[in-house]
C-alpha cells in the first residue's frame, strides 16, 4: 500500500520528517519505508489490517502515535427533488454473500478528465487516471478504504439491481475484457436482464461509466469476507476492490463512503444528486464487545499499564470503553474486525506502547533436561564421520523431476499435486539422484575429485498414501589423494566405502558380513553388510546406464545406509581388557593362482590361525612380470596373541606350518 | 662354511652396508637391495644352496632363510621410508621446505553447521529438540495454527499439495501442534526441518528451505520473557555489539506477533545494500501462541501461556557468512562447500 504523505495531511497534522514517520509506523507493526521521491510511504501491510488500507487508516494511526488529532472530511451534499428510490430498486436474493448494499445516483454529469490534485495524488500511489468518474471512484477507495463502483445507470436495464450468486457456468465479461466463466461461489449485481458486475472484485463491461455516461449509480456495500476471497481465488483474480473485501470492509461507513463519491463527482464532472439513499441493510450488524481485564493484559505481556495509558490507547483506535475497576467493557469499531477477543487487545496495548520498550527478562520454569531424539545423535555422528573422511556434505532439492525418479525403477516417485515446474514434480524416492545431480554440475566445472554425501528424507508412493523416510548416502569418484612426492594415489572407488563400511561396524559395534550383491537396478557390482539384524549398508559401483543418463564420463562409487540400525546402537561402549601379553608377527608370502580370491584365501588362514590369531593384513598384492603367469603373489602380516600367557615361537611357527600346508592343498598356494 | 653360519654373515654384512648409509640416497637403497634381496641377490644364492644341506636339517634352515628374507625387506622398507620422509635421524631432515600431506577432511553443510550452533543456544537454556514430518495434513501445518481455509493469511504462504488435504509443510510449527498433542505442559522445545514454499527459484528465493522454530509453554508467560530469550539468541549468535529490534506484526498462530530486526551487520545500523538502507536486517518471527492454537491442542488457555519463533537457517548463514544466492546451498558446487570446511 503506497500512502501520499500530503494526502495523509488532510486527515492529520504532523511534523515528522518522512522517514521518522517511517520508523515510527513500521514501530507500531505497518512496515513502511519511505518512497523514492520522499513524498510516499510504501507499507507493507499485513493481512489483519484492512483498516490501514486506505489514507484515512493510515492517519489514524499516525494520530495515535503521535498524540494528534484525527480530522474528518467536510461534507456537504445538495440533493435534487427526485428521490433515488424512484431512479432505481435494489434486491438483495444472497443475504449473506451480501449483508449491505447501498446505492447513490447523480443524474446529468458529463464525464471528461481529471483535475490535476486528483491525478497527481493518484499517480503517487501508483493508479494512472482514464476519466473523472473512474478516477474519483479510485480516489475514494485509496482515500477512505472502502470500495465502491459506479455504474452507467443509462446501461442498467429495468433501473433494478439484483445482489445474487451466480449460476454454475454462468458467463460475464468483466472490465478488463475477460469472458469470465463463474460457478455458484461466485457473487452477482445483475440488471432486470443480466450481470452487470462480479460483485466486490470487478465491474462488468456492459455497464461501465464512459464518456458517454450522463446517469451513474454509485455502489458501496459489505460483501461476505469469504466469498469474495473465494470467488477471486477461482478466477485467479486479485483486486483493490477484492483485497480489501476479503480482509473485512467497514459494515458501517457505506453511507459516508457514497456521499464523499457524490460530493466528489458533482464538484468536478457537475450534474444532481437524487434525493437519499437506497440502503438495503436488512439485518443491521452490532457492533463487537470485548472485556478487557488490565491485569490479565498485564500478565501477558509482561509491563504494567496504568488506566491513563488503556484509556488514551482505546481512544485513539475508535474503541468505545468503559471501565469496571480493572475490567474494561470495550466496543470494536466497525472498521476493526481483526479484534475480536481480549488478547487482540492485548497486543494493541503492546504495540502502542511500544515493544522496545518492553523490559526483557529470562525466567524459564519446568524440567531443564534437553532432550535430543536418538536420531539426531546418530546422524550427527554419521556427518562428523563422513566429513572427518573427507566427503562434503551437501543438500539437494527434494523436488525432482519424474524422469530423474524414475531412473531408479524399483522406486515410486510420489507426485506433488500443483508442482512449480516439470523439473520439480515428483517427491525424491531416494538421494541418489540428487548426488549424482551433484556430481554431474561439479565434474561440468571441473571437479572431478569427489566424494559427497547427504541426509534428508525420502518419500515413496504406496497406495493412496506415502512413505517418509530418512536416508543417508554418499557418492564418490576420482581421487581421494593424488599423487604427491611422497604418497602413492588414492582412489575414491569401491574398496574406500568397503573400508568405511568395515569402520563403521567396528564404530558401531556391529555383527555380521558382507555378502555380494545381486540383481542390483542401481550397482553394476556391490556388496552389502548383513547384520543379524538386518542389512547395514550398501556399496557399490553405479551402472553405466544410470552414468549415461546423468551425463558423468568416470567410474562412480555410492554407499547408502541403514539409519534404523544405526539408531539402535547408542549404547556405552563396553570396555575390554587391554594385551598383557606380547604379541608375535610374521609375514607370510605366497604365489597363488589368479583364479584364487583374496576372501578365500583369507578365510584358508583365519580358520587355521586358530583363535591366536588376532589381526591379518593384505600388504602386498601383485602380478605381471614379477611373477609366472597366471599366479598372483600376496604378502599377509600376520599377528598372534594370547589372552594368557606369553606366546613361543615354536607355537606360532606349528600354525604357520598349518596354514602353509593347507592353502597349498586347498588352493595350491605356493611359498615364496 | 656351513649354511647357518653363511645367513649369520650375510646378516652381518647387511647391517654394516645399512650403517654406511647416508640419509636419503634412493639410488644407493636400490643398489643394496639388488645385491641383498635380487633374483641373483645373495639371499637367493643361500636359498639356492637348500638343495645341498641334509634333508632332515631343510625345513629348520628353510625357516632361517625365510626369516632373514623377511627381516632385509623390512630393514630395507625401513631405510626407503627415511629416505623419501627425509626423517632418517632425529638430528637431520633433507629439505623442510618440502610441502606436507595432503590431508583430506571434508566439510560440514554451511545449513548444518549453522542450525548445530542455534541448535546448542537453546539448548544450553533447557530447549529440547522435536522433528515431525515433511508432508502433513492440512490440520497440523494451518487448522490448527488458527489459519483456516479461506482465510487471506493462507497467501502469506504458497503451498505445494501432494492431495487436497494434505501439504509439504510450510513451516515447521506442524511439529509444534503434534509436541503439544503428546505432552503436557510446561514445553520447551526446538523443532528444527526442512520446508517447502511454491516460489520460483532465483537468487533471493528457493522452493524449499530450513527453519528452527521454538516454542515454551508455561503459567504465566509473557512478551517480556521471550523478548529476553530472543535477545539472548541473538547476542549469542550474531555477537554481543549486535542490537536486536522487536517490531509488531502479524502471524494467525501468535497474538502479539512480532518480528525481530537486528542492526545491519556490514553497515552497523548506518544503511547499505546488504540492509536496503534501512539498519536492520529481519531475522526472525515470534509471538505469544495464540489462545486458539492453545485451545486446539487442549491446552487450557487461561492456565497456560507461552511463546513461539521461528528462523530461516539459509538466511541466518547468509548474513553471518555473507552469501550472495540462495541457490548455492542446494546445487553441491563443492567449491562453495570446501569453503565451510
Amino acid at each position: 500500500m503506497i500512502v501520499s504523505l500530503d494526502w495523509l495531511k488532510d486527515f492529520v497534522s504532523f511534523k515528522l520528517a518522512p522517514q521518522e514517520l517511517a520508523d515510527l509506523l513500521t514501530g507500531a507493526g505497518l512496515e513502511s519505508t519511505v518512497g523514492e521521491n520522499g513524498d510516499t510511504l510504501d507499507i507493507e501491510l499485513t493481512p489483519n489490517r484492512p483498516d490501514c488500507m486506505s489514507h484515512l487508516g493510515v492517519a489514524r494511526e499516525i494520530a495515535l502515535l503521535t498524540d494528534a488529532k484525527l480530522k474528518q472530511n467536510d461534507i456537504s451534499l445538495s440533493e435534487s427533488d427526485q428521490l433515488v428510490e424512484d431512479a432505481v430498486t435494489i434486491i438483495i436474493e444472497d443475504e449473506k454473500g451480501s449483508p449491505r448494499y447501498s446505492v447513490r445516483v447523480v443524474k446529468g454529469i458529463k464525464v471528461g478528465a481529471s483535475p490535476d490534485w486528483i491525478v497527481q495524488r493518484l499517480e503517487q500511489c501508483g493508479i494512472r487516471s482514464i476519466n473523472s468518474v473512474v478516477d474519483i471512484s479510485n480516489y475514494v477507495l485509496l482515500e477512505l478504504g472502502h470500495p465502491l463502483h459506479t455504474f452507467d445507470l443509462g446501461l442498467v436495464e429495468g433501473e433494478t439491481i439484483i445482489v445474487r450468486s451466480a449460476k454454475n457456468n454462468e458467463k460475464m465479461v468483466t472490465l478488463d475484457g475477460e469472458n469470465r466463466k463463474l460457478s455458484s461461489d461466485h457473487l452477482l449485481i445483475c440488471d432486470s436482464k443480466k450481470p452487470v458486475g462480479l460483485a466486490g472484485i470487478m465491474g462488468g463491461e456492459n455497464t461501465e461509466v464512459t464518456e458517454k455516461t450522463t446517469d451513474v449509480l454509485i455502489e458501496c456495500a459489505y460483501f461476505d469476507p469469504v466469498t469474495i476471497r473465494k470467488g477471486a481465488k477461482k478466477l485467479d483474480l486479485s483486486s483493490e476492490a477484492s483485497r480489501r473485501f476479503e480482509r473485512g470492509a467497514d459494515y458501517d461507513d457505506v453511507t459516508a463512503v457514497l456521499d464523499r463519491t457524490a460530493q466528489l463527482i458533482t464538484q468536478i464532472a457537475g450534474g444532481e444528486i437524487c434525493a437519499g439513499v437506497v440502503d438495503c441493510y436488512p439485518k443491521v450488524i452490532k457492533p463487537k464487545k470485548v472485556l478487557l481485564n488490565r491485569k490479565r493484559a498485564e500478565s501477558s505481556i509482561g509491563v504494567e499499564f496504568d488506566d491513563k495509558f488503556i484509556r488514551s490507547t482505546l481512544d485513539g483506535l475508535g474503541i468505545g470503553h468503559e471501565r469496571k475497576n480493572d475490567q474494561y467493557e470495550c466496543i470494536i469499531p466497525s472498521f476493526r474486525p481483526d479484534l475480536e477477543r481480549e488478547i487482540d487487545l492485548c497486543e494493541e496495548l503492546a504495540r502502542v506502547y511500544g515493544f522496545d520498550k518492553i523490559e526483557s527478562k529470562t525466567t524459564y520454569v519446568g524440567d531443564v533436561t534437553t532432550i535430543l531424539p536418538d536420531e539426531e545423535r546418530t546422524v550427527d555422528e554419521l556427518r562428523d564421520y563422513f566429513s572427518g573422511m573427507g566427503f562434503n556434505e551437501v543438500m539437494t532439492n527434494s523436488l525432482l523431476s519424474e524422469q530423474d525418479a524414475q531412473t531408479f525403477s524399483e522406486l515410486k516417485p510420489l507426485p506433488v499435486a500443483n508442482p512449480l515446474s516439470r523439473e520439480m514434480s515428483v517427491m525424491r524416492p531416494s538421494l541418489l539422484p540428487g548426488l549424482l545431480g551433484a556430481v554431474n554440475y561439479n565434474l561440468r566445472r571441473g571437479e572431478n575429485d569427489l566424494s559427497l554425501f547427504e541426509y534428508g528424507n525420502v518419500f515413496q508412493a504406496e497406495e493412496k498414501k506415502w512413505t517418509e523416510s530418512p536416508q543417508f548416502s554418499g557418492v564418490a569418484c576420482g581421487d581421494r589423494v593424488s599423487k604427491g612426492w611422497r604418497q602413492d594415489q588414492h582412489k575414491n572407488d569401491f574398496y574406500l566405502l568397503k573400508g568405511v563400511v568395515c569402520d563403521l561396524v567396528q564404530r558401531f559395534g556391529f555383527d555380521g558380513s558382507f555378502t555380494e550383491l545381486e540383481n542390483s537396478s542401481v550397482f553394476s557390482y556391490g556388496m552389502r553388510w548383513e547384520t543379524s539384524s538386518g542389512w547395514l549398508a550398501d556399496i557399490g559401483s553405479v551402472n553405466s546406464e544410470i552414468l549415461g543418463y546423468y551425463d558423468i564420463g568416470l567410474p562412480v562409487v555410492s554407499i547408502n545406509l541403514n539409519l534404523e540400525l544405526f539408531n539402535s546402537t547408542i549404547e556405552a561402549v563396553q570396555f575390554s581388557k587391554l594385551p598383557q601379553f606380547p604379541r608375535i608377527d610374521r609375514d607370510l608370502s605366497l604365489s597363488v593362482p589368479s583364479s584364487v580370491t583374496i576372501g578365500e584365501l583369507e578365510s584358508i588362514i583365519q580358520e587355521n590361525g586358530t583363535d591366536l590369531l588376532r589381526a591379518k593384513k593384505l600388504y602386498d598384492l601383485y602380478g605381471g612380470d614379477q611373477i609366472e603367469s597366471g599366479m598372483q603373489g600376496v604378502t599377509f602380516s600376520l599377528s598372534f596373541r594370547s589372552d594368557d600367557r606369553t606366546l613361543q615361537d615354536d607355537e606360532v611357527d606349528t600354525i604357520m606350518e598349518k596354514i602353509i600346508s593347507e592353502t597349498s592343498s586347498q588352493v595350491n598356494a605356493k611359498l615364496r | 662354511m656351513s649354511l647357518a653360519s653363511k645367513i649369520d654373515s650375510v646378516r652381518d654384512t647387511f647391517s654394516k652396508s645399512l650403517e654406511k648409509l647416508s640419509a636419503g640416497d634412493a639410488t644407493v637403497i636400490e643398489k643394496l637391495r639388488h645385491e641383498y634381496l635380487g633374483r641373483k641377490g645373495k639371499v637367493a644364492d643361500l636359498f639356492s644352496e637348500l638343495g645341498s644341506v641334509p634333508e632332515s636339517d631343510r625345513p629348520e634352515m628353510g625357516k632361517l632363510l625365510n626369516k632373514l628374507k623377511s627381516e632385509l625387506t623390512r630393514e630395507i622398507e625401513k631405510v626407503k621410508d627415511a629416505a623419501s620422509t627425509g626423517t632418517a635421524s632425529p638430528e637431520k631432515i633433507a629439505d623442510l621446505s618440502l610441502p606436507g600431506d595432503e590431508v583430506t577432511m571434508g566439510s560440514l553443510h554451511p545449513i548444518t553447521q549453522t542450525m548445530r550452533e542455534v541448535k546448542q543456544i537453546f539448548q544450553a537454556i533447557g530447549f529440547s529438540v522435536a522433528y515431525g514430518p515433511e508432508i502433513d495434513d492440512d490440520y497440523h501445518n494451518f487448522e490448527a495454527l488458527n489459519i483456516p481455509k479461506h482465510h487471506p493469511a493462507r497467501d502469506m504462504q504458497d503451498t505445494f499439495y501432494i492431495t487436497d488435504n494434505d501439504v509439504l509443510r510450510t513451516h515447521t510449527s506442524n511439529t509444534q501442534i503434534h509436541v503439544m498433542e503428546n505432552q503436557e505442559p510446561p514445553v520447551r522445545v526446538i523443532c528444527p526441518g526442512r520446508v517447502y514454499r511454491n516460489e520460483a527459484v532465483s537468487i533471493r528465493s528457493y522452493c524449499l528451505f530450513h527453519q528452527v522454530e521454538g516454542l515454551y509453554v508455561a503459567e504465566n508467560v509473557s512478551l517480556a520473557e521471550m523478548k529476553g530469550t530472543l535477545e539472548y539468541f541473538c547476542r549469542h549468535f550474531f555477537g554481543e555489539e549486535v542490537k536486536a529490534r522487536f517490531r509488531p506484526s502479524f502471524f494467525p498462530f501468535t497474538e502479539p506477533s512480532a518480528e525481530v530486526d537486528i542492526t545491519c551487520l556490514m553497515c552497523g545500523g548506518d544503511g547499505c545494500s546488504m540492509c536496503k538502507k534501512t539498519g536492520w536486517l529481519e531475522i526472525l518471527g515470534c509471538g505469544m501462541v495464540d489462545p486458539a492454537v492453545l485451545e486446539m491442542v487442549g491446552y487450557d488457555p487461561v492456565k497456560w501461556s507461552g511463546y513461539a519463533w521461528g528462523m530461516g537457517i539459509e538466511r541466518l548463514a547468509i548474513l553471518k557468512h555473507g552469501i550472495d544466492d540462495i541457490r548455492l546451498y542446494f546445487n553441491g558446487d563443492v567449491r562453495f562447500l570446501r569453503q565451510f570446511a
